[in-house]
């Protein structure tokens, strides 16, 4: 079965279409990037929420993009909306990886007891729609972005999990474990050595970008839709840039709606594509 | 239809590994006539399951590059390879593959006609190879009638029955209501012999079918399985690393080593233990077996090694290599009558 | 790459002396029945997550719950029971309440309402959608999956594929900002033109007739990278299928591939696409939402919006409900497709 997949009839795709999806997936996560770096370095062209420009001023050299409805630059809210999202974000990361460790160890490796309650944990889980109990936090929380995000990340436990069972049953088919323990490797160093680095790290890093990707679809449509759900402005994010904007369309000034636009796909559009292209390198070593 | 049940020519097969490609079988040479038994000796990873498998178009993998011509039935099968593939031999294997899938098609559309009926083939490991969603007695019933025989719903269950039966195994009626993968490895193995002779075919293509059984059952399984290629007049091409058996059962043997054949002829010839070898590498086989028959020490490390891209594959274990040798390939060269060799250096050997 | 769903992992069926369509038909029985009895504690398990994320909160949204749970006392006088029971106490009345049907009353946005009188006609409008959303992804993820494996390898085509793919990492909700702000301009261009007169609905929001009904599900479809990922995992997953050793016995006894293929294909797909339910789920919040139309996800949005917590706890139930349903039902086919997720004793 694991030999046969690297022969397959075929294959997944050829090496160099491979390398350019992950190359475009980086190229994509570039603007964003910029962005966290110039906020972090306080290099921003103007304060985001100074009201300096003129209203809806097109784009010139003081105001690389133009400026919003209320005058603010543009270029410096969309760096800012990355800066301010990047906490919350890598947050739901750590969350997600804790929580999906535990569990999916617990699940794989803990004997019958502890494999029944952390696999009816991660089923329990699984079994409330992601976004539902997003709004639930949001609602609760009164849209604080840090405990939106860790809702997110917790929704993706279930999936490193899975990533982590599925790594295990494979060296369980391969007799790798039995094999480990018989030589006397102690089960720290299994499960975070070689199953988890050795063996998962590829799934996870996937799962991973998988759920950057989507806590930033979470972000920006909460904060499109309003509701005191998401970010609150003044406060910079993507979407609710666009919510602010969104008339813009029937008066011609579709800068500001647009540009808030390609940053939320082309960064999602990245984080998938490199997601996928781990998941098919890591097809390809199994 | 001519005489020739099968007829290999210059079958050479590059696959894609993860390094690029690679040459897996070189200019592989082959005559079976109707009616015989020949067997295809070679240690594992020499090249005989890509063959086999090349021919049938049944590879697994993406089948490569293939040149050459191979003769199924009179029917040559690969005629219409060179519209899909091109092969620059000139050097390193380098290749232009036009259309694979093309390829793929084409080859099975070939083969629709023959497939299951005329020639068959038992894999080489049957719990893998075989469909797991049928049952045994559904997949014994569609080889019986894949032979064309029109019987009634009751007669084909009873027919596979007794095929199950003639494979020395019990119960079966639960058996044939089992799924293959709820079979022992042996179990599967004798069902797929079953399978493959149930369609009463021409050619059975048999690889290494008895490597997962115990030694009584080996012995068994093969001389019922020659009886029934012999009673139907039919071909067995049985590849194998099993020395007795080939020599029990064949006619005609090709030894294979690295995807090349080194020497190939009568059975009586080259496998009888009087022989003096003319090739090195049989010399090798047959005194590794003789060595482990009387207790002798045995010769130590493995034969098989990926072969240098020119020149005689064997030449990093050959004690007698010459110059020539590391330049220039050998090839099959007559004899005496049917006795081929591939060896630059004339003469028995030792 | 098949990373099975959290469904249970190893299905037991008792081999009988019966005949093979019987013994299938008893083993997928008791199936159901073990599946079922996990589908009921796991939905308990997500009634008290739900309970204790709404209690965890430094707020005292979670006594809205037993508001007009009961209709004998009033809603101050039922607060106060509420408030004094334990924690535990307070989370089984709930749930007594809820599985008789009586998820309480609205508390913001419909004030006064049953809850499960709102969630019932919404519940059917989503359904469609989903439903509607889900097979699309499906079928266009199948097809592009389909025709980049078997079909040519001209990379232009690739491209295409490809591209098309990728048009899936847009938002949801910027798919039906699109299509509404396109779609007025439109109408206003048209009106201006003298092409047609300003239709009733003119300007917003757009009513769920049948040409933005079929818009919304190919947004869905589409949209928050449903279509990459389907495309992506049906491919993987016929790839596997079509190129697993088994195949050399089946064309070897001419059996017929594609039926042999579509077997192997179909429980990791069937899992996949249960596993996008919950994905989709989210898409269907936010496009009900932007685009203002009636059902289960414009009511958790706007219970969300208002801090309406019966409502919203219900519509997560609700869906909890279906998906858990949804997931038995493909795990039972898939079952009956592969004998080999049978593990026979
Ligand atoms: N699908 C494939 N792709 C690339 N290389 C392969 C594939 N299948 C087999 N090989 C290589 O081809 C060689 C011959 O294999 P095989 O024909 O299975 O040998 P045998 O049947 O004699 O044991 C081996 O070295 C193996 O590594
Ligand atoms: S050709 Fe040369 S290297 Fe090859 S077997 Fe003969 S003597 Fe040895
Ligand atoms: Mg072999």
């Amino acid at each position: 079965m694991i030999g046969s997949l690297r022969w397959s009839r075929f294959p997944s795709v050829t090496k160099s279409s491979r390398y350019l999806g992950m190359a475009i997936g980086i190229i994509c996560l570039v603007p964003a990037t910029l962005g966290v770096v110039a906020a972090a370095f306080g290099w921003l062209p103007h304060d985001p929420l100074q009201f300096i420009g003129e209203s809806n001023g097109g784009p010139s050299l003081q105001h690389f993009l133009g400026c919003d409805s209320l005058g603010r630059d543009l270029l410096s809210r969309l760096w800012a909306a990355a800066a301010y999202f990047t906490p919350p974000g890598a947050l739901a990361m750590v969350v997600a990886l804790s929580l999906g460790v535990v569990l999916g160890v617990a699940e794989s490796l803990g004997g019958r007891f502890w494999g029944a309650i952390s696999s009816w944990c991660l089923q329990v889980m699984d079994s409330l729609p992601k976004f539902v109990l997003v709004l639930l936090v949001a609602a609760i929380a009164r849209s604080n972005l840090i405990w939106i995000m860790a809702a997110v990340g917790a929704t993706f436990a279930p999936q490193i999990a899975a990533a982590i069972r599925s790594s295990v049953e494979r060296l369980r088919a391969a007799a790798f474990i039995e094999a480990e323990k018989s030589l006397g490797v102690s089960m720290t160093r299994i499960v975070f050595f070689h199953i988890l680095w050795g063996h998962a790290r590829h799934v996870i890093l996937a799962q991973l970008m998988s759920l950057m990707a989507y806590a930033l679809l979470v972000e920006t449509s909460l904060s499109y839709l309003g509701g005191e759900l998401g970010v609150q402005e003044p406060t910079p994010s993507w979407g609710n840039m666009i919510a602010l904007a969104r008339d813009g369309v029937f008066t011609g000034n579709l800068l500001p709606a647009i540009i808030p636009a390609i940053m939320i796909s082309i960064t999602i559009l990245g984080f998938s594509l490199v997601g996928q292209g781990l998941l098919q390198l890591w097809e390809e070593r199994a | 239809m001519s005489d020739m049940a099968l007829k290999v020519e210059g079958l050479t097969i590059y696959l894609e590994g993860r390094t690029g490609m690679r040459r897996v079988v070189n200019k592989v040479q082959m005559t079976v006539p109707m009616g015989h038994i020949y067997a295809l000796l070679g240690e594992s990873g020499s090249g005989k399951t890509c063959i086999v498998q090349t021919i049938l178009g049944l590879h697994p993998g993406v089948p490569g590059v293939v040149s050459g011509t191979a003769e199924v039935l009179g029917l040559n099968v690969l005629e219409k390879l060179p519209k899909y593939v091109e092969l620059d031999e000139s050097s390193t294997p380098t290749a232009i593959r036009k259309d694979m899938h093309g390829w793929n098609r084409t080859i099975r559309d070939v083969w629709a006609p023959m497939m299951g009926s005329k020639v068959t083939l038992i894999p080489q490991d049957a719990t893998t190879a075989l469909s797991p969603f049928h049952t045994v007695g559904c997949l014994l019933q569609k080889a019986i009638s894949n032979s064309g025989k029109q019987l009634g719903r009751e007669e084909l269950r009873k027919e596979a029955l007794n095929w199950l039966r003639r494979m020395e195994m019990y119960d079966v009626e639960s058996v044939s209501n089992r799924y293959v993968h709820e079979l022992s490895g042996g179990m599967a193995q004798r069902v797929a012999i079953a399978l493959a002779l149930a369609s009463e075919p021409r050619i059975v293509i048999a690889d290494e079918p008895t490597t997962g059984l115990d030694a009584t059952l080996r012995i068994q399984l093969i001389a019922l399985m020659a009886s029934m290629v012999k009673n139907r007049k039919a071909t067995l091409f049985l590849v194998t690393h099993d020395m007795d058996a080939a020599r029990i059962l064949a006619n005609e043997v090709a030894v294979l080593y690295a995807g090349s054949v080194v020497e190939s002829g009568p059975v009586e010839k080259i496998l009888d233990p009087t022989y003096k070898p003319k090739h090195p590498y049989t010399w090798f086989l047959l005194e590794s077996e003789r060595r482990l028959l009387q207790g002798a020490e045995m010769f130590k490390g493995s034969r098989s090694i990926s072969p240098p891209d020119e020149g005689c594959p064997y030449i990093i274990h050959c004690p007698r290599a010459i110059e020539r040798c590391g330049a220039e390939r050998p090839t099959l060269t007559p004899e005496g009558d049917e006795h081929q060799i591939a060896c630059w250096v004339e003469g028995d050997y030792r | 790459m098949s990373d099975s769903t959290l469904s249970i992992s190893s299905h037991t069926l008792p081999i009988g002396p019966r005949s093979d369509s019987g013994r299938l038909i008893l083993g997928l029985l008791s199936l159901a029945a073990r599946e079922l009895i996990a589908t009921i504690l796991v939905l308990i398990g997500a009634s008290l997550l739900l309970f204790l994320v709404l209690k965890a909160a430094p707020s005292e949204d979670h006594l809205q719950l037993r508001l007009g749970q009961s209709t004998s006392v009033t809603a101050e006088q039922a607060g106060e029971t509420f408030a004094s029971e334990t924690l535990a106490g307070q989370y089984v009345t709930w749930l007594e309440g809820v599985v008789t049907g009586d998820f309480g009353t609205s508390k913001a946005l419909q004030r006064g309402r049953p809850v499960a009188d709102l969630l019932k006609p919404a519940f059917f409008a989503s359904f469609k959608l989903l439903a509607a959303g889900l097979f699309l992804s499906a079928l266009l993820g199948l097809l592009a999956a389909t025709l980049s494996i078997f079909r040519s390898r001209n990379p232009l085509w690739r491209i295409t594929l490809g591209l098309t793919s990728l048009t899936s990492a847009i938002p949801v909700f910027l798919y039906v900002y699109a299509l509404v702000a396109g779609g007025n301009r439109l109408i206003a261009w048209g009106a201006a033109q003298q092409h047609w007169q300003i239709p009733g609905w003119f300007p917003l929001p757009m009513s769920p007739d049948f040409v933005p009904w079929f818009f919304a599900v190919l947004i869905l479809a589409v949209g928050d990278g449903s279509l990459m990922d389907m495309t992506q995992r049906f491919g993987s997953e016929l790839r596997h299928s079509a190129g697993d050793e088994h195949m050399v016995g089946v064309r070897m006894m001419n059996i017929s591939v594609p039926v042999v293929i579509a077997r192997g294909f179909l429980p990791g797909a069937l899992s996949h696409i249960s596993r996008r339910i919950s994905f989709v789920l989210g898409s269907l919040v936010v496009l009900e939402a932007a685009l203002g139309w009636p059902g289960l996800g414009y009511l958790a949005w706007r219970a969300a919006a208002e801090r309406d917590m019966p409502v919203l706890l219900g519509a997560a139930l609700l869906m909890a409900v279906a998906l858990r349903l949804v997931l038995m039902v493909f795990d039972l086919v898939g079952t009956a497709a592969d004998p080999r997720r049978r593990v026979t004793k």
